[in-house]
């Protein structure tokens, strides 16, 4: 196996991602969105960790912190989501203005 | 007694202090004996001065140094005393005349609220005055020239709660201020030029004061500004003449201000408004004297200019016979004597123009005892009426009989009436401008002259003679009224035997280093011309008023707009409100304007476009972070297309 | 005593810190160690005046003391900051000014009632920057003050001000906040310039603080431009820099449109501070740093400034004249005095000079004294507008009294300390400029026609307020018209008191600008 595919698979992971973080209206898919380029960045990790010229565990162990803060995130982001929910009984991006001007 | 000269203004002073920190507790026996008591040891004094200087001749200026801005004597600048010949007449007149007034003001101003405040300010006005006599140099003259114009402020406006009083004072600063700073710009000017401020040193060696000189070659080290061709003025390439009438000139604009020469004889006559005793001693004998007694000092400096001479000698022939020609219709009896003191100033002025140095101040002297008394005398008269119209007054003799008799005998001094006061020396300044050539100046004289004559004893019959119209009972106002009033008479009476042609007592005094300017030879066709014109004034005045009723009206409907014009006091304050004080305010609204509208106007303006920018931009935050990463993204794109096509990153 | 700067700085800002642990409620206590904290400094730098050596030329009572080094700052040098200071012939009627000023203040202060702790602490806090501004002689110890009484006074404007006290306060902070970034490039130019011409110069020049070629310390600054000078062109430019600070910082046309402001919503121990100390920070910037270190920079500009001067002079009479309010009035009549210094330092006259500090002293006590009548009438008539007022010398003939002796001083009476101040400075601006100056003396007139005006018609003419019977003068209000009314005269009668001072320093200034 070679670096390149483990790479190609990051960057449409990552773009993927980065399209429906910016593009989708419902709060679930963005979080959904960002935990996609999250685990891009982690594939590239990893692939790195292996393919390297001195093949060592440092990218692994970056890998699992990602996916450590990740699960942290989406815990906040889903607190926030659903306590949102809760006032404006929504969860459309576009109703996510309180702190606008 | 000249070593003591000091004590001579310090007296009033001292007085001053002390009323000043026992503020109005003191009574009013108490303040007012404190306070004659130092004007006459003052006046003690200046008569052991004056002896001194006759016996032995004048002192050297004793000076201390008051401040250091340069380096040596050159860049020190001193205060002390001098005394010299006129210094000592001066003194002499005016503590005289404040002594009498003092005493006159215990009576007049008897039961004010602030008697003790008033008896402050005439000390503090007293010792400014004798200050500026004794003055050495002239910063120091300049010192004391401004005190006494704020003590004229402050007693003109004594009885502040009066609108007229207020705006009186007010006038009265300004107007001699506009004066002040002329005098201010010549006194630096010649500082620049000459290097100093004393008298002596200014006109010549300090060794011999008799030989004032200042030629129109004198040294002039003032070469205006080296650095910038701009603002450059090139004294240095003046004609070093040209240079002495520019100083010249303004130093008599200092004079003009102080004396009530036309153009600013305005605020004289409103000065009225404070207390008599006031007006008899600060806008009649002494202050506005200041003026004459300034260029009298000055007198070298003016010498050396022909057209400073010219200049101060037409001024003040027009100003005698324009406000002389305004008092003939006033209905104010202290009016009319404030135009008479602007016109008899202008007598004095000529003299001084026309190069009579001793006549000017001769006239000074006796116009100081005469005009004194017409001021007391009037003020009598008002303490006994309560009014100042002369249309409401009339067969005072009867009511008034010391008050009657001083006042004619004022009247008759101011008229020229041998053998007077009056008329020695004002035939002496009008024989001097005949002899000297100034023929027009004389006719000027002469005519002023006559309306003098006239309009003092249309007062003079307006108020004494015919029957008394209002329903007071008058009567004089006991023996501290009574005693400055006969004093004063017997002055103006006898004062003018002290320079007849035939004995010159004062001119001898005066010149006693050398003589001084021109001193007109007895001429006694002059003499008659002069003491006719006064009785031919007197003769006016009588069929006008006393022959037959409503003459007096009928002549002035004849006069028409002439009577109308000199009743109008030739609308000068009209006009200067209308071409310099409304112009100023509106200047200053208009400033005002520029100030809040435009400049400020610039300053909000910059701040509301940052206001209105932010507001502007602040809608660009959508708040979607959507928005901002799609705009993240693409600006990374962007900035990675630069690299690339940069071929690298730096 | 050769300490007696740094305690000038450390008694008020120590008191701040100590009134800052007591009880907001502990008011009355609270005055008096506030009081004390600005009268115990004032006494020092009374008596430091008093031992001031009147001959030296160096700065005295020098104290300094190394704060930071910065290696490598500019090319191997290194950058010594430290906090220093000393006085000499200008700054120490300043300092004494500030005494003054500020102890009169804290005694007009008694009568705020909001919020006293916080007003105490900002007002010691003014008053330590002040001295410290005055008493500097390190560039860096100089801005640190300076930004210090920027910020103290932002906030006594802001809490205790007026109507529209916070428009003011902001005008206020960004005025002068530019002014100080400007002042503080001109600052930096400065030092970076004299270092570069020093190392340059010191193959030639033994300089005496070689080879600590990069100094911000004003006395070695002086010693250095006694033997080498900058460039003209270095001069001209960064003469240029600190002149446009001075013309914010004092409030010269046309960028003076925040004093009037500041002072209409100020309260009087405020204005007193800012119009009596605060506001001579600009002219003395002038003094030391144009006139001292770059002679050729004021001689290149000095008819500029003389321009500058005379129409601040006329512009800020004539729009005194049309003021409606008192503050307002007196603000615009400062501008028009500090435009009579800037002629007069344009004139490079040692005279000229010296009457630049005696007029920055007595304008500085002759505005605090007119704030403080003002102040006071206000607080029994609750105007200051001049229009509706009227009589008052009936019911308070004391502070009439004292109102109209400080409006015939402002105006330039002789026998106060008005007059010597605006002789010296015409004597020096005719000297160089006699048609300018003549323009200068419209002003004369102009400043008796608004002063006398705004006086006749509040103190003279018939009762015109609501309140009629209102008590005159209390004793505490005594204390500050009696000490300012006697310095005004004592100056006034003996100015070599204050000339004595001044003189061997604005002579050596002048003979360096070729006066």
């Amino acid at each position: 196996m070679a670096l390149q595919p483990f790479l190609a698979l990051g960057a449409i992971l990552f773009g993927i991602g980065l399209y429906g973080a910016l593009t989708k209206r419902n709060l679930i898919i963005v979080l959904i969105s960002v935990e996609m380029m999250l685990n891009a960045a982690n594939i590239n990790l990893v692939a790195f960790s292996h393919f390297a010229v001195t093949p060592n565990v440092d990218g692994q162990v970056y890998a699992l912190f990602n996916i450590a803060i990740a699960a942290a995130e989406v815990a906040v982001g889903l607190a926030i989501l659903l306590s949102f929910f809760r006032i404006r009984n929504s969860s459309d991006v576009r109703d996510v203005n309180l702190m606008k001007w | 007694m000249i070593g003591l000269t000091w004590l001579v203004p310090v007296l009033p002073l001292a007085a001053y202090i002390i009323l000043l920190a026992s503020g109005r507790r003191m009574g009013e026996a108490v303040a007012a004996g404190i306070s004659v008591t130092a004007v006459f040891v003052s006046f003690l004094l200046s008569i052991g001065i004056v002896g001194d200087v006759a016996a032995h001749g004048p002192a050297a200026p004793t000076v201390y140094p008051w401040l250091q801005f340069g380096s040596g004597s050159a860049g020190t600048i001193t205060v002390g005393y001098q005394v010299t010949s006129l210094n000592a007449l001066m003194l002499l007149v005016v503590s005289l005349v404040s002594m009498l007034v003092f005493l006159f003001s215990r009576s007049y101003m008897r039961g004010d609220d602030r008697f003790s405040r008033f008896y402050q300010y005439l000390n503090l006005f007293v010792f400014s005055m004798l200050g500026l006599v004794v003055s050495p140099n002239l910063l120091q003259f300049y010192i004391f020239w401004e005190l006494v114009g704020v003590c004229s402020y402050l007693l003109v406006g004594f009885w502040y709660f009066k609108p007229e009083a207020a705006a009186a004072a007010k006038k009265a600063f300004i107007v001699t201020r506009i004066g002040d700073v002329g005098l201010f710009i010549g006194i630096i000017l010649l500082y620049l030029s000459r290097g100093t401020f004393d008298f002596n040193t200014l006109f010549g060696a300090a060794s011999a004061p008799s030989g004032m000189m200042i030629h129109a070659a004198a040294p002039l080290a003032y070469a205006g500004a080296k650095f910038f061709s701009l603002w450059y003025i090139p004294f240095a390439g003046w004609h070093a003449g040209a240079f002495v009438t520019l100083v010249a000139l303004l130093v008599f604009i200092g004079a003009i201000g102080k004396s009530a020469q036309f153009p600013l004889h305005v605020w004289l006559p409103d000065a009225m408004e404070g207390p008599t005793p006031v007006s008899a001693l600060i806008h009649a004998a002494t202050m506005v004297a200041a003026g004459v007694y300034l260029v009298a000092r000055m007198f070298p400096l003016f010498e050396a200019s022909a057209t400073a001479s010219e200049t101060v000698a037409v001024i003040g022939g027009f100003t005698a016979i324009l406000a002389a020609s305004i008092g003939l219709t006033q209905r104010d009896i202290k009016r009319v004597i404030a135009y008479s003191t602007v016109s008899q100033l202008g007598y004095m002025m000529l003299a001084m123009g026309v190069g009579a140095y001793v006549s000017g101040m001769f006239h000074l002297v006796t116009h100081a005892f005469f005009k004194a008394l017409l001021f007391l005398a009037a003020g009598s008269v008002i303490h006994a009426l309560d009014t100042q119209d002369l249309f409401e007054m009339g067969g005072l003799r009867k009511y008034l009989p010391v008050t009657h008799a001083t006042f004619l005998a004022g009247a008759l001094a101011l008229s020229g009436i041998p053998p007077f006061a009056g008329f020695w020396s004002k035939d002496d300044i009008l024989t001097a401008a005949f002899t000297s050539g100034h023929y027009v100046l004389y006719a000027m004289g002469l005519i002023a002259a006559f309306f003098t004559a006239a309009y003092i004893f249309r007062v003079y019959f307006l108020t004494f003679s015919g029957v008394y119209k209002g329903d007071r009972h008058p009567h004089e106002g006991g023996p501290a009224m009574t005693i400055p009033l006969i004093a004063l008479g017997v002055l103006a009476t006898i004062g003018g035997f002290i320079n007849t042609p035939f004995a010159p007592i004062l001119g001898n005094f005066l010149q006693d280093q050398g003589p001084i300017g021109f001193n007109p030879p007895a001429n006694w066709a002059l003499m008659a011309v002069s003491a006719l014109v006064g009785l031919g004034g007197i003769w006016l005045a009588y069929t006008l008023y006393r022959t037959e009723e409503g003459r007096a009206e009928r002549f002035a409907q004849r006069a028409g707009g002439l009577y109308t014009l000199s009743f109008n006091k030739f609308y000068v304050d009209e006009l200067y409100s209308l071409i310099i004080v409304l112009p100023v305010m509106k200047i200053a609204g208009i400033f005002q304007f520029l100030d809040r509208w435009i400049i400020d106007g610039i300053v909000r303006l910059a701040g509301e476009i940052g206001y209105t920018g932010g507001v502007g931009v602040k809608y660009s935050s959508t708040g979607q972070v959507q928005t901002y990463g799609l705009v993240t993204v693409f600006g990374l794109a962007v900035m990675v297309l630069i690299v690339i096509g940069i071929g690298g990153v730096i | 005593m050769a300490d007696v700067l740094l305690l000038l700085i450390l008694i008020p800002a120590l008191t701040a810190l100590l009134i800052m642990a007591l009880s907001p409620k502990a008011e009355g206590m609270i005055r008096a160690i506030g009081l004390l904290g600005s009268l115990v400094p004032t006494a020092f730098a009374i008596a430091a005046y008093a031992a001031f050596h009147h001959g030296a030329t160096a700065l005295q009572y020098p104290f300094s003391v190394r704060w930071l080094a910065v290696a490598n700052a500019f090319n191997m040098l290194t950058l010594h900051i430290q906090f220093a200071f000393g006085v000499d012939g200008i700054s120490m009627p300043l300092v004494v000014l500030v005494g003054i000023v500020s102890t009169l203040s804290f005694l007009r202060s008694f009568t705020v009632t909001e919020r006293v702790k916080s007003h105490y602490v900002w007002m010691l806090f003014l008053t330590m920057g002040l001295y410290g501004v005055f008493a500097a002689s390190d560039l860096f110890t100089f801005f640190f003050f300076l930004e210090s009484t920027l910020v103290s006074s932002y906030f006594l404007i802001s809490i205790w001000g007026g109507e529209r006290r916070h428009y003011a306060a902001t005008k206020f902070l960004i005025y002068r906040g530019v002014a100080s970034v400007v002042l503080l490039a001109g600052l930096i130019g400065l030092a970076y310039s004299f270092a570069a011409q020093a190392q340059t110069a010191s193959a030639s020049v033994v300089l005496p603080n070689a080879p600590n070629f990069l100094t911000l310390s004003i006395p070695q600054l002086i010693a250095e431009v006694q033997l080498i000078q900058l460039p003209a062109a270095a001069q001209n430019v960064l003469f240029l820099v600190f002149l446009l600070a001075v013309l914010i910082e004092e409030a010269f046309v046309p960028f003076h449109t925040w004093l009037p402001d500041t002072h209409e919503n100020s309260d009087t121990g405020t204005n007193m501070m800012i119009g009596g100390a605060l506001m001579k920070i600009g002219l003395y910037v002038l003094l030391r740093f144009g006139a001292e270190l770059l002679p050729l920079g004021l001689q290149h500009y000095a008819t500029l400034l003389a321009v500058l001067g005379v129409i601040s002079i006329l512009y800020g009479a004539l729009v005194a004249i049309a003021s409606r309010d008192w503050r307002r009035l007196i603000a615009f009549s400062s501008i028009s005095h500090m435009g009579l210094v800037l002629l007069a330092i344009g004139s490079m006259q040692a005279i000229g000079i010296q009457g630049a500090v005696f007029m920055l002293v007595s304008s500085g006590l002759l505005t605090a004294l007119l704030f403080f009548t003002v102040g006071a009438q206000a607080d029994r008539t609750r105007t200051f507008t001049i229009g509706d007022l009227g009589g008052l010398s009936k019911s308070l003939p004391v502070i009439s009294g004292v109102m109209l002796v400080a409006a015939l001083g402002s105006v330039g009476l002789p026998g106060m300390s008005g007059f010597i101040s605006e002789f010296s400075l015409f004597v020096g601006g005719f000297t160089t400029f006699p048609a300018l100056s003549a323009v200068g003396t419209l002003g004369m007139i102009l400043a008796a026609l608004y002063l006398l005006y705004a006086m006749q018609r509040t103190t003279f003419g018939p009762v015109q307020t609501l309140v009629t019977e209102m008590p005159d003068a209390s004793a505490v209000e005594y204390v500050p018209m009696v000490v300012l009314v006697f310095l005004v005269v004592l100056i006034g009668v003996y100015p070599d008191v204050l000339g004595n001072v001044v003189h061997g320093t604005a002579q050596a200034i002048a003979a360096r600008i070729g006066g």
